[in-house]
């Protein structure tokens, strides 16, 4: 281990895995920086690009662009008060109401080393519970695998919008769409349509690229008017008082923590959804629940925590059962995929070598996080005014430039601009994106156990409640549909009481 | 009826015509499923059990897909309009206006004619052509900052790739 360790710093101290990690982290600021990139959009726009690294670099390179845009996203929210990433939805309240007032560089301050502290909790999270939870991983088998993708499409279904019957509507047509190309197992041609192109499926990166950063572009192309917008003073705190600030809601930031790597570690929910929860528990514990919506410290601090300690728990999931912890790292986990590294318990025990390095690498590139954070206060101002129609035209340009790269096939711009019309489509119906993708990524595992458990069980679906672990997951499952549908209800009652008494 | 309402009256339809259009065609590959899925079926020892036939699982997946399309339609079709989301925040709303079906159909029409004219015309002049005409149809007329992004940014990528990922993106003909 002492071996592993030594190699894994000496690997990471190699000036082009440096590079890479700078570059990810200040690339992935500047995304998340810009209303209407994220980190989805950057990870899926350049991890073609990292199919022609080595694998230290390239997933180096996308581990910290994940977590620079991550915290991107907090400073559009601060500064405009418009989110650059769902993740950062819960910052808007109290961080642009801190601009407001004219204390924007408090606000990012906070924002910056409230991001640091939970990105290093999320990291400390990944390294500590990786390798007990892949022992547990090797005793699952194909009952249990099949009910967590079960599992893990339900609550991203229920968690990714307003209504659970469109999340489902949308993750059922992402499984659909990954039955195209070939028989898992037994190899044979179906739905290509006579199409040669698909008898090897379509690809993950070709539809991310299309539903999220196409269609971003379209939308904010047309969207976009001509109009001006006035860039917001930020003058930078001292750090002695920033750090004062942050000792101060020390609780805030614990419990936030656990709260981003609890909800990290729970395959198919993210960041987007821990942002909130930590918002809402540290309202409801603060002393001064009043101040929240005004500028309180602890409305900036609790959502950049948790959803930067969600990033590095996410990876728990993905890595050790294959099953994507958000939608990030789901398209994280094609880029292993395209680098020979097939997730799964047996992956880091393996590749000890390279994981030591990517740790490492992660522990670094939360140092330059704080770094580029610092500087970004500085710049973000001038990011965020780039105009709209030069950056979104650009974008659209690497959006084709990245995909053609996969396979240096037109047929996959053509896959991606589809995508990109439906995935527009899809969100001016309010049918959200995230379910469909992570089903399309997780319709072979799902197909795979199932099929595999019904040859071993004879064509009986007894293991899912003969195994008390499938079992277990199938309840939570079941709990999770019978909430939703609580609370669908509770709301017509509410909505046809209200109609009542009005009429 | 005002603005608002005729706008969510449009997208209700919306959903119901999509629902209907993606339940009939999951429901018509579900009952078809055979002529599109090639293989053997692994029935065990002693079974005809055709829960192990290649088309089992996709066939399931299908009929979820046309079960819950139909749920949605009928959802669409009975629910309450959902009320609008903000359209923009303070300091954004001075350069975002509503989706319009002429901006729509220009989008559609410029992706088309980028798709058409990539294999020919190559990567190169196609972006620049692209994104000169997409700044403009979008109502952006700073030239100096459009012309520069135009003429650098797809030679640039194109040389990044060439010589950095060694991808040939599509040449031009002429």
């Amino acid at each position: 281990m002492t071996d592993a360790l030594l190699t894994a710093l000496t690997n990471v101290a190699a000036p082009t895995v440096l590079l890479a990690l700078m570059l990810g982290v200040v690339v992935g600021v500047i995304i998340g920086a810009l209303p209407g990139l994220s980190a989805t959009m950057g990870m899926a726009i350049f991890s073609p690009a990292t199919f022609f690294l080595p694998p230290v670099e390239g997933i180096s390179f996308l581990l910290a662009l994940y977590k620079g845009g991550t915290f991107g996203g907090s400073l559009s929210a601060i500064l405009i008060g418009t989110p650059g990433t769902a993740s950062n939805a819960a910052t808007v309240a109290d961080g642009y109401a801190m601009t407001r007032a004219g204390q924007a560089g408090r606000a990012l301050g906070l924002a910056v080393w409230g991001s640091v502290v939970g990105d290093g909790i999320g990291i400390l999270a990944l390294v500590l519970c990786a390798p007990l939870v892949a022992e547990f991983a090797l005793q699952v088998g194909n009952a249990e695998k099949f009910a967590i993708t079960v599992m893990s499409l339900t609550l991203v279904a229920y968690v990714s919008g307003a209504s659970l019957m469109k999340g489902l509507f949308a993750a059922s047509i992402g499984l659909a769409l990954s039955l195209v190309g070939t028989d898992p197992i037994g190899g044979s041609p179906r739905l290509t349509f006579g199409i040669r192109e698909l008898s090897a499926g379509i690809g993950v990166i070709p539809l991310a690229i299309g539903l999220f950063g196409l269609a971003e572009v379209l939308d904010q192309l047309a969207r976009w008017r001509p109009g001006r917008m006035e860039p917001p003073t930020v003058e930078v705190p001292l750090l002695r008082d920033i750090l004062h600030r942050l000792w101060q809601v020390k609780r805030t930031i614990a419990r936030s923590s656990l709260i981003g790597a609890t909800i990290g570690a729970l395959p198919g929910i993210g960041s987007e959804t821990s942002n909130w929860v930590a918002y809402a528990l540290a309202r409801r514990a603060s002393k001064t629940p009043e101040a929240f919506g005004k500028g309180a410290d602890e409305g900036v601090v609790a959502p950049e925590v948790a959803c930067n300690a969600t990033c590095g728990a996410a990876l728990i999931p993905t890595l050790i059962f294959g099953i994507p912890g958000d939608i990030v790292t789901s398209i994280l986990m094609g880029a292993l995929i395209a680098q020979g590294l097939q997730p799964g318990p047996t992956l880091i025990t393996d590749n000890t070598g390279l994981f030591y390095t990517l740790y490492a690498g992660l522990f670094v590139s939360m140092v330059m996080l704080a770094f580029v954070g610092l500087a970004a206060m500085r710049f973000a101002s001038r990011i965020i005014l780039i105009p709209r129609p030069l950056l979104f035209t650009a974008v659209a340009v690497l959006c084709v430039a990245g995909t053609y790269a996969i396979n240096a096939r037109l047929f996959d711009v053509g896959v991606m601009v589809l995508a990109g019309f439906a995935g527009w489509g899809m969100r001016a119906l309010r049918i959200p994106v995230a379910p469909l993708v992570l089903a399309f990524v997780l319709g072979g595992i799902l197909e795979d156990s199932f099929r595999r458990m019904l040859i071993q069980s004879r064509g009986s679906l007894s293991p899912l409640w003969d195994r008390p672990i499938a079992l277990g997951v199938c309840l939570v499952t079941l709990a999770v549909i019978a909430f939703a549908l609580k609370g669908t209800l509770t709301d017509r009652f509410r909505n046809r009481t209200a109609e009542t008494s009005t009429e | 009826m005002t603005d608002s309402g005729r706008h969510s009256q449009r997208l209700r339809l919306a959903m119901a015509a999509t629902s209907a259009v993606i339940c009939a065609g999951a429901a018509w590959l579900a009952l078809n499923i055979d002529s599109f899925v090639r293989g053997w079926a692994f029935a065990m020892p002693g079974t005809t059990d055709s829960s192990l036939a290649p088309a089992t699982f996709p066939r399931l997946v299908l009929c979820l897909v046309a079960l819950l399309a139909a749920a949605n339609l009928v959802s669409a079709l009975l629910r309450a309009p959902e009320p609008e989301e903000a359209a923009a925040t303070p300091d954004s709303a001075g350069q975002t206006g509503p989706v319009t079906l002429p901006r729509v159909l220009l989008l559609c029409a410029a992706s088309l004619a980028y798709l058409a004219l990539l294999p020919v015309a190559g990567f190169i002049l196609t972006s620049i052509a692209a994104i000169v005409l997409g700044g403009i149809a979008t109502g952006y007329r700073t030239w100096v900052p459009l012309l520069c992004v135009a003429l650098l940014l797809p030679p640039a990528t194109w040389y990044a790739f060439r010589y950095g990922m060694k991808v040939i993106l599509p040449q031009s003909d002429f």
